[in-house]
């Protein structure tokens, strides 16, 4: 199989923590506290802490299974090799389709977000148009130019959640998080699940695994960035916290642009306009990362030229976009893909990871029988 | 590690370094049993002193067979300034004043060194016309290919600077120097500017921006990807940190290359001005292009859709501005901006004298009338002559004039979706830069991709103990300058020794 991706395609082992951040961080930052606290209330911050942790478990898997048996491997081929054609094209028709609605489903929220905050009641599709150009420009250039966009995003995401931090502090009552521990497990349990989506998207890597020059190097920028990550999650939601009382916040659809748009600077207010513009290089990075991810995969899977795949998705996506317009279908599209992904996090990786050591375990065995 | 400090033994290794240069020359006379040979640089010494004096006498003699000893050439040559010597550093560093070598036998450790350098030949006034500096040396190069590698000699005195030349242009027939420096320099980056050059076909070249536009990488950008300077000081830093020089015959700009955009805004004064100024200098140069960016469109972008971003002290005296004005904010805006590309395309052909009689008609007749007559708000008018002014701060003219160019799209993406416009504009920009090449090399390099070593020189200009390393992108053979200075010990207490 022609697999070998040539040197000048790939990239450095830090440079993952870009791709891989860009993609976890996305329009969930700015809304994720509500849904978050729905059960476990204000001691949501334990359930974050507790996905995190279990992402680090998943992330190890990933790299457990990518590093199969020889360097270069990516979850379409190992489907194809572990289950066989039939079996493994229908597998891989739907990690393919799960990329594609991913990437459908951050630029239909972020299109509301435009719509609510911005321009209501402005026609969509001259805009979706040019965004969805944007997103064909970037990944026609291939992986490096797609993870270029994601070094400038994360910067300037990080120009935007920096001073944000800072200019809360006056704003803070930390006595809100008292009583610590008022809730049950369970509660706990369920609020972590529905934190699950905000961390949809380290997936991807399971694609770009062999674009990465020596791979085995890039494990600890991965967990190292999941970890700051999940930091970051903490901060943001100790800060809406600390900042809205539990009634509030319950009612609060963008809590992060609701606080941002108290803030004062000399010359500037309502920073929000500043906010969720720059959150917009951010969206089309992440939706970018999904979609070549998803090209690369039709391209190994089923042959097809990435040019073609990618004009086809997006002209579905526009199309799409057109015709889901209400909120409550785009809360409905956003949950489906929320439970899609748990289970292609907790249920997928883990199986491929069980079939991986099975395979594994059944080629040393046979491997020593014909040595011996 | 400092390749630069080559050793040579005897006339024989040094002839083969410099062999390389095309404008190295080495003759032979062969006459009944002796063998004269004289070499030089082409380009650094006088022709007629060559022919008159060197040439003749030694011909006329050797085919007499007059010429047995070295002190025989003393004699028959009529200049004054000859020696004869064996110690190689001195023939290297003679040999680059402009003296040209006698050997009379080809194998003989001595040889005598007869002076014909080349005094003059430079254009009356060759100082820098168009990148001038206040701190530093103001030499530029002129029309005369011989005389800018004369000019690159004086400075770089080594025989590893490799001059390679070449003709281009079916009609012209112009020559083309390819320089670099033997032992730092990639021959990679060196092997693609030559395949690039040799692919050009082209009746006429007119100018070196010629040639930069045909061996580019992405011929559809905005952007320049080489840079193109007339200051020598320039060009020996860009050969010195490990780029490829390229000039046609003709042309007073040096086209250097693989360049970064971070290239674009170094000016040399910043090394010729302590680090802290230096930095600073740079740091305003880099807020000057963002600023000018932007800057009108943020306008745009306010005025049209957001209002609320303005606190309210300061939204009344916007507004009162803006009261007489009857066009929607892009109109003003477009107004303005192209009446100061207006100024600018019309200074630029004018004599110097009219031009600066243009600027005060331009910045103060028209921008006062137009805010008199109603068109634009004075504050409009403040921000633009800013914008304008700042991307004049740009050392390199091309670059500046892209950054004016890109300030079109962002006005009009403003002006339809506001600040999601904007950042329309910003990503298509950050997307093209990122897919941008120079001679292979990522065009936002020290960013991505990421380098910590050349990120060093990039926003602040560090002081020179940190700037011993070449830029690792350009995969140099030599990676260190030359070695910092030794820190000092700290003392012990405030007096102590």
């Amino acid at each position: 199989m022609r697999n070998e991706i040539s040197e000048e395609y790939r990239i450095s082992p830090y440079f993952i923590i870009f791709p891989l951040y860009v993609s976890m961080v996305g329009v969930g930052v700015l809304t994720f506290q509500r849904t978050l606290i729905e059960h476990a209330g204000y001691n949501a911050w334990i359930s974050v802490i507790l996905t995190g942790i279990s992402i680090h478990l998943i992330l190890w898997m990933i790299y457990k299974i990518t590093s199969f048996n020889r360097v270069g491997q990516e979850i379409i081929t190992l489907n194809h090799t572990l289950f066989g054609s039939v079996f493994g094209h229908l597998l891989n028709a739907a990690v393919v389709l799960y990329f594609v609605y991913g990437a459908f489903v951050k630029f239909k929220v972020y299109i509301e977000l435009i719509e609510v905050w911005f321009f209501t009641g402005m026609n969509i599709l001259p805009l979706s148009i040019v965004m969805v150009l944007l997103i064909y420009y970037a990944v026609s250039g291939g992986f490096r130019s797609v993870t270029g966009l994601c070094v400038w995003a994360t910067f300037l995401s990080f120009a935007s959640i920096i001073p944000q931090v800072g200019l809360a502090l006056p704003y803070m009552h930390p006595l809100n998080l008292l009583p610590l521990l008022n809730h049950s497990a369970t509660d706990i349990f369920l609020s972590s699940k529905s934190m699950v989506f905000e961390f949809l998207g380290f997936e991807t890597l399971l694609f770009f695994y062999p674009f990465i020059k020596t791979p085995a190097k890039s494990q600890k920028w991965a967990h190292m960035i999941v970890m700051f990550v999940t930091l970051l999650y903490l901060i943001l939601l100790l800060m809406a916290l600390m900042f809205f009382s539990e009634g509030e916040l319950r009612h609060s659809i963008w809590p992060t642009i609701d606080m941002i748009s108290i803030f004062e600077v000399p010359l500037l207010q309502r920073l929000e306009y500043f906010f969720i513009s720059l959150w917009f290089i951010k969206t089309i990075a992440g939706i970018c990362i999904y979609l070549w991810v998803a090209c690369r995969g039709i391209k190994t899977a089923f042959r097809m030229r990435q040019r073609h795949s990618l004009i086809g998705i997006l002209i579905a996506m526009v199309t799409l976009n057109y015709f889901i317009a209400d909120h409550r279908s785009v809360e409905r599209v956003s949950e489906l893909y929320s439970t899609v992904g748990f289970y292609f996090i907790y249920a997928y990786i883990p199986f491929m990871f069980v079939c991986v050591l099975i395979s594994r375990r059944r080629a040393r065995h046979f491997g020593n029988r014909g040595s011996a | 590690m400092n390749e630069l400090k080559t050793e040579f033994t005897d006339i024989d290794q040094l002839k083969k370094l410099t062999k390389q240069s095309s404008d190295f020359k080495s003759i032979q006379i062969n006459t009944a049993g002796q063998q004269v040979s004289v070499s030089y640089f082409t380009t650094l010494i006088d022709h007629d002193l060559l022919q008159s004096n060197v040439m003749f006498p030694v011909q006329t003699r050797a085919s007499l067979s007059e010429l047995c000893q070295l002190e025989d050439i003393k004699e028959s040559i009529p200049i004054d300034d000859v020696e004869i010597t064996d110690q190689i550093e001195d023939i290297q560093s003679k040999l680059f004043k402009g003296y040209a070598i006698i050997q009379i036998d080809h194998h003989d450790r001595k040889c005598a060194m007869v002076n014909i350098a080349n005094k003059e030949g430079l254009r009356k006034d060759n100082n820098t016309e168009n990148e001038f500096s206040v701190v530093g040396p103001k030499v530029g190069f002129i029309e005369d290919l011989d005389t800018n590698i004369r000019l690159l000699r004086a400075q770089i005195n080594i025989p590893n600077l490799i001059v390679k030349e070449m003709t281009i242009g079916s009609a012209s027939k112009t020559r083309v120097a390819v320089i670099y420096i033997n032992g730092v320099t990639n021959e990679e980056i060196v092997r693609t500017a030559q395949q690039r050059l040799k692919q050009v076909d082209v009746d006429v070249i007119f100018d070196s921006s010629l040639l930069d536009q045909f061996i580019s990488d992405n011929s559809s950008t905005p952007f320049p990807l080489f840079l193109t300077t007339e200051r020598r000081d320039r060009v020996v830093y860009a050969l010195i940190s490990g780029q490829v020089a390229i000039i046609s015959d003709g042309s007073p700009y040096f086209v250097t290359g693989p360049s970064t955009l971070f290239d674009f805004f170094i000016s040399p004064e910043d090394y010729y001005l302590p680090w802290i100024l230096g930095s600073f200098f740079r740091m305003i140069r880099l807020f000057g292009v963002v600023f000018s960016l932007f800057a009108t469109s943020l306008y745009i972008a306010v005025t049209t859709f957001h209002y609320e971003v303005i606190p309210r002290e300061l939204l009344e005296p916007l507004i009162l501005s803006r009261k007489n004005v009857p066009f929607p904010p892009l109109f003003e805006v477009l107004f303005l901006e192209i009446t100061i590309e207006f100024l600018r395309e019309a200074g630029a052909r004018l004599p110097s004298k009219i031009g600066q009689t243009l600027g005060i008609v331009g910045g103060i007749v028209i921008g006062q009338a137009t805010v008199m007559a109603g068109l634009t708000s004075n504050i409009l008018v403040i921000i633009v002559a800013f914008s304008a002014l700042s991307s004049f701060a740009t050392p390199i003219y091309k670059m500046s004039n892209a950054i004016r160019f890109l300030r079109f799209p962002m006005i009009v993406m403003s002006a339809i979706w506001g600040g999601i416009g904007m950042c329309i504009g910003i990503g298509f920009l950050i997307i093209h830069i990122t897919r941008l090449t120079s001679l292979g090399t990522p065009y936002t390099v020290p960013i991505y991709p990421f380098r910590v070593k050349a990120l060093r020189d990039g926003f602040i200009r560090p002081s020179f103990q940190f700037l011993n390393h070449r830029s690792p992108y350009l995969r140099p053979y030599s990676l260190i300058r030359y070695k910092p200075k030794p820190v000092r010990r700290k003392k012990n207490d405030f007096d102590d020794g």
